[in-house]
């Protein structure tokens, strides 16, 4: 894929405290690159400085292999657009909002109405077009600011947590509709979110940053499944991470000893960053909670769990604790002395009766277990 | 006025057109400067706000003072032999007013949403595209300062008297009349010209607020 967009040796400082320190960065045609991080990791900053609103950082940006310099910003902000997490609408009409960057390129009113009215159509707003932007609810509103950056036909689409402050059917709707554009339109995507959910439904690769870098940068699986560190694994909801000592491994498979006596086998490739750590070298196993399969004490194993006869990880357990999560319950287990975080469908919990006290039996994947030093 | 007295419709004219010409040069100049003072980073900004500020309560007698001072006959602008005339009236009732629009104007532009600018850099403003279009989103504001401003000068009555002199059918203006008036027992006179400076002040704002509020969201 070809490089649109390519940063090099930004950095950025707020006073004497560096927030934005990004070696290379690139985008490439047609791909949606996510950034992920906690509040104040660099990314909102990142964007800012991609999309040419930050004038002040060091470093150099490349558009379509030309350089951005101060004289361009202006040339250069034209084949953008942006989508903030308000929709920081202008105070005239929906039409008007959605023409805005039409306007402002100089298109005259015919071509500038007829193309607001195929994004209007497209998101819902037709009904609207006539309406004040400040008696819109927050979702029509963020869809004007949605159509708004479309209708300019941007190469780059830059989207600063677009649907974070919004009600949760609102979000879904909205990141359903926004899914099924950016598959139609293919245009080139820079989203910022702090909610990892919303990276298997959008992204194509995935930019994890903390502390004003980028300290991972690979697909949505790879970040979900494989996160680079301990703060990466908990960013994207890695809920187990547990902490052992790197020990004879099984058939080629690298194993981890729990304090508590436990053992847990791993992907064969399971470690990261580099090189394997020495046996008795310190590591964290780290899986998902949709990846530990409960049941029963006691009940037949088919119907989840590993095939064949090499079936590593599994273990009594006892639950300790039921919380409700929407249609799934989170379970939590305690086996020898470990926890570990388990999610089960809500019905089939309610089926096995399960609460505090029930012996079960837990079962994970080695390929589900991730190995990070630390 | 009802009873049709040429010297009373002279002073109203001569209100009218001395705060409207210094209301007019006050958005002129404090429109500009407080977008400046609103959208720029420079040295000396600070300063230059709290001198801003300070203005906006600043004395119209010491204004008066001030003015007297340059436009005397031997002071540093006697040559321009503009004491005593409207123009000195004009001058001196702009300074008062000037503050009071730049102040307000950087508060217009400093309560929009503090991303705006970017949203509005973001879809492909020029530098004046943008600052046309932040002045716009940030107009009931700035009309506010506009009325702030007139309502200043329409009020103001001691730099007026102090550079105008009070002279009949030059520089007799409402609120200069009123106090001569009241100094002569003609309350009853008096009366009628504050009726008639409440009139004129009501519908110059009545105008401004009808425009303000046209489009004002719920």
């Amino acid at each position: 894929m070809k490089t649109v967009l390519r940063g090099e040796n930004l950095r950025l400082a707020k006073g004497d405290r560096i927030i934005l320190d990004v070696p290379e960065v690139e985008v490439r045609e047609g791909e949606v690159l996510a950034l992920i991080g906690r509040n104040g990791a660099g990314k909102s900053s990142l964007l800012l400085v991609l999309a040419g609103l930050e004038e002040k950082y060091e470093g150099q940006l490349f558009f379509a292999g030309q350089r951005v310099t101060p004289a361009s910003l202006v040339a250069y902000r034209r084949h953008l657009a942006v989508v903030f997490q308000e929709p920081l609408l202008l105070s005239t009409s929906v039409r008007a909002n959605v023409e805005a960057g039409l306007r402002l390129r100089g298109l005259a009113d015919g071509p500038a109405r007829e193309q607001a009215d195929v994004w209007m159509v497209r998101l819902g707003l037709a009904a609207l077009a006539r309406r004040p932007a400040w008696a819109l609810s927050g979702g029509e509103a963020q869809r004007v600011a949605l159509a708004r950056a479309l209708v300019c036909q941007p190469q780059v689409l830059f989207l600063d947590e677009p649907f974070a402050s919004l009600d949760a059917p609102t979000r879904n709707t909205l990141l359903e509709d926004l899914q099924e554009i950016l598959a139609a339109t293919r245009v080139t995507t820079v989203f910022v979110t702090h909610d990892y959910r919303e990276l298997p439904l959008l992204a194509g690769r995935v930019a994890v940053m903390e502390g004003g870098r980028v300290i991972q940068d690979g697909t949505p699986e790879e970040v979900l499944t494989r996160p680079a560190t301990l703060a990466v694994a908990e960013l994207v909801g890695v809920e187990n991470r547990l902490p052992g000592r790197l020990g004879p491994g099984e058939n080629g498979r690298p194993a981890v000893a729990l304090g508590s006596g436990l053992k847990l086998v791993a992907a064969v490739e399971s470690v990261h960053p580099g090189p394997v750590s020495p046996e008795g070298g310190r590591v964290a196993a780290v899986f998902r909670p949709e990846e530990v399969v409960l049941r029963p004490a006691g009940a037949n194993p088919a119907g989840g769990g590993q095939a064949g006869p090499d079936r590593y990880n599994c273990f009594p357990a006892q639950v300790t604790r039921v919380l409700p999560a929407g249609a799934q319950d989170k379970i939590i287990i305690e086996a020898s002395g470990t926890e570990v975080v388990a999610l089960v469908e809500h019905r089939r919990a309610r089926a096995w009766q399960l609460q505090p006290g029930c012996p079960v039996e837990a079962e994970i994947d080695p390929e589900a277990v991730h190995l990070i030093p630390y | 006025m009802v009873s049709g007295d040429p010297q009373v419709f002279e002073i109203t004219w001569l209100t009218l057109r001395v705060t409207g010409v210094a209301t007019l040069i006050s958005v002129v100049i404090g429109i500009p400067l407080g977008t400046l003072l609103a959208l720029r980073r420079f040295i000396g900004q600070r300063t230059l706000m709290a001198l801003i500020y300070t203005g906006m309560g600043l004395p119209p007698t010491v204004v008066g003072l001030w003015v007297s001072l340059f436009l005397w006959r031997t002071g540093p602008l006697g040559a321009l032999r503009l004491i005593y005339t409207p123009t000195a009236m004009v001058i001196a009732q702009a300074i008062i007013a000037v503050p009071l629009v730049a102040g307000l104007t950087v508060a217009a532009l400093q309560q929009l949403p503090p991303k705006l600018r970017l949203q509005v850099m973001a879809l492909g403003a020029s530098r004046w595209q943008l600052i046309r279009l932040l002045l716009r989103e940030a107009r009931l504001g700035l009309l506010a300062a506009v009325m702030a401003g007139f309502g200043g000068v329409v009020s103001e009555v001691g730099a007026a008297s102090m550079v105008g002199g009070n002279i009949l059918g030059e520089t007799r203006v409402l609120t200069t009349a009123i106090m001569l008036e009241v100094s002569r027992g003609h309350f009853d006179l008096a009366l009628a010209l504050s009726f008639i400076l409440l009139a004129l002040a009501f519908a110059v704002i009545a105008l401004l607020t009808t425009a303000q509020q046209r489009r004002r969201p719920a």
